[in-house]
């Protein structure tokens, strides 16, 4: 019995203090690290506000003078998809994929691309020289082929 | 209807020009599937789609809820594309809709001009009312969506400003439409209705941020109407008000949708209602749903009230699919105008998006 009671305890501990202590890490990560706009290193695009950044990633259409063409969803790192989510779209990623189809549905919006492997990625950006993705800016500067547009957060 | 068939090659060929003279790159397929079955469980029939008029009885059925869609987005320069989207619905014997064909201009990053065929934008959820993958429920609840007319020809501006950290969309819109043998007036009537709806005029507003969405809608237009080969209805005027708020918390969702239609020469005012809890846990969602009718009693005896009650689990068993089962208690107090009488409905239904 007092077995059954010691483990129902620390479930309960458990179930309390591990989504605590994975937000702490979590917004500790996202106050150290730094992330950037990213493109081939033979774009054209110029860099923007953040709330065009977000338009865009919305399914807006960019500004002419920004020069970007698309943007691609970068899901090969969950933390920083996440990150992105909430310092730059400011919303979760249920609120973001309801919103996405909502725009393909209503106004014929494009779909946006979202790609899960980091190598995938980097080969797209090399190969569609004016579309965007965002990354860690320490990843960034160490890939050939692409170049840092701009800082994110 | 007749406008599909007449059209209907009409549109297939106007694709292909299209597809033709657009680069593989620059088209772009959507679509969207629902595969829904039911019986009703106790009393004889259940009204799950008002405009298709799609009954369920107690034979189980696959028709009422089942449809599926194509939209198609062929992007003819950065600033047109030209929008299709074909649906076909059990509740019409399979036959192929179009509800959407218009061309769309970006006139500049916040202003869209569109021209041509789209829904009617008078309900919250009347964009995606056949996208059953967009919301919780197996269909949307019958009591607040009962309207004839869903779609219009005309022309649509949508601003889409930010305001602070909110994303706002202002939508004005005017045109009409013809409704030819309309499906739920057909029904009602037991006999052939003809509805125009015209010199329609509205405007959507809706501000939104991650966690909370507001909307308010608004328009007023004409009516005529044709019961068999007689014109009971001409020139009347009307109009339609809502406003419906959304809160979504980090698992816990609370849906709100209140509405007002007017017809004052022929006295009618009908109000409708609903309100809705989800709340998330991993792949579930479990939902609960109460949507009411009520039609202000005239002289013409009209009376027509009617309220349902929905509980629902959702599971997001794959990426862009889901699993749903509902069971929906319906009450209905009309005396004269009664639409189909009490009845509770089991259904179950698999959506998707692709």
């Amino acid at each position: 019995m007092r077995d059954i009671i010691y483990v129902s305890k620390y479930k309960k501990i458990i179930s309390i203090w591990v989504p605590i202590i994975s937000l702490f890490f979590n917004s500790a990560f996202a106050m150290k690290v730094s992330g950037v706009l990213v493109a081939s290193e033979d774009s054209q695009v110029q860099k923007v506000s953040i709330i065009e950044v977000r338009k865009i990633f919305i399914g807006l259409p960019a500004s002419e003078s920004s020069k970007i063409h698309q943007p691609v969803i970068n899901n090969s790192d969950k933390q920083v998809y996440q990150i992105f989510l909430r310092k730059v779209l400011r919303m979760t990623d249920k609120g973001y994929k309801r919103k996405l189809i909502k725009r393909i549905f209503r106004q014929g919006s494009e779909k946006i691309k979202s790609l899960n492997k980091k190598d995938k990625l980097v080969q797209y950006l090399r190969d569609n020289p004016n579309d965007v993705s965002f990354m860690l800016k320490e990843n960034a500067e160490k890939i050939k082929g692409i170049k840092v547009i701009q800082q994110l957060w | 209807m007749n406008f599909v068939n007449n059209n209907f090659i009409f549109i297939i060929f106007i694709t292909s020009f299209i597809c033709n003279y657009v680069h593989a790159d620059e088209m772009q397929i959507s679509g969207f599937a629902s595969l829904a079955a039911g019986k009703v469980v106790s009393g004889d029939r259940y009204l799950a789609d008002y405009p298709k008029a799609g009954f369920y009885d107690a034979d189980l059925s696959f028709s009422p809820d089942t449809s599926v869609g194509i939209q198609t987005v062929a992007n003819l320069n950065p600033q047109t594309s030209f929008i299709i989207q074909l649906v076909s619905h059990g509740a019409n014997n399979y036959e192929m809709d179009l509800d959407w064909a218009y061309v769309n201009f970006i006139l500049n990053p916040e202003v869209t001009l569109q021209a041509g065929r789209k829904r009617l934008p008078l309900y919250y959820y009347s964009d995606y009312f056949d996208i059953a993958y967009t919301y919780n429920w197996i269909r949307l609840p019958s009591d607040n969506y009962t309207w004839q007319i869903t779609n219009y020809n005309g022309v649509s501006l949508v601003y889409e400003p930010n305001i602070g950290e909110w994303d706002a969309l202002i939508n004005v819109y005017t045109g009409r439409e013809d409704s030819q043998e309309n499906d739920l007036l057909s029904a009602l009537f037991t006999t052939r209705v003809d509805e125009t709806w015209k010199n329609m005029l509205g405007v959507v507003f809706e501000l939104s941020k991650d966690w909370f969405d507001i909307r308010f809608t608004l328009m007023q237009g004409q009516l005529d109407r044709a019961i068999g080969d007689v014109i009971v209805e001409e020139n009347i005027k009307q109009q339609f008000a809502g406003i419906s708020t959304n809160l979504f918390f980090e698992n816990l969702s609370l849906l709100t949708e209140i509405n007002r239609y007017e017809r004052p020469t022929s006295d009618i005012y009908v109000d409708t209602a609903m309100l809705s809890i989800a709340y998330q846990i991993d792949q579930f969602t479990p939902h609960l749903t109460h949507s009411r009718l009520e039609q202000e009693p005239n002289a013409a005896r009209g009376d027509e009230e009617h309220s349902t009650s929905s509980i629902g689990l959702r599971w997001d068993f794959i990426s862009n699919m889901a699993l749903k089962i509902q069971y929906d208690r319906v009450r209905d107090k009309g005396q004269v105008i009664s639409i189909a009488g009490d009845a509770n409905l089991l259904s179950v239904s698999l959506d998707m998006v692709f």
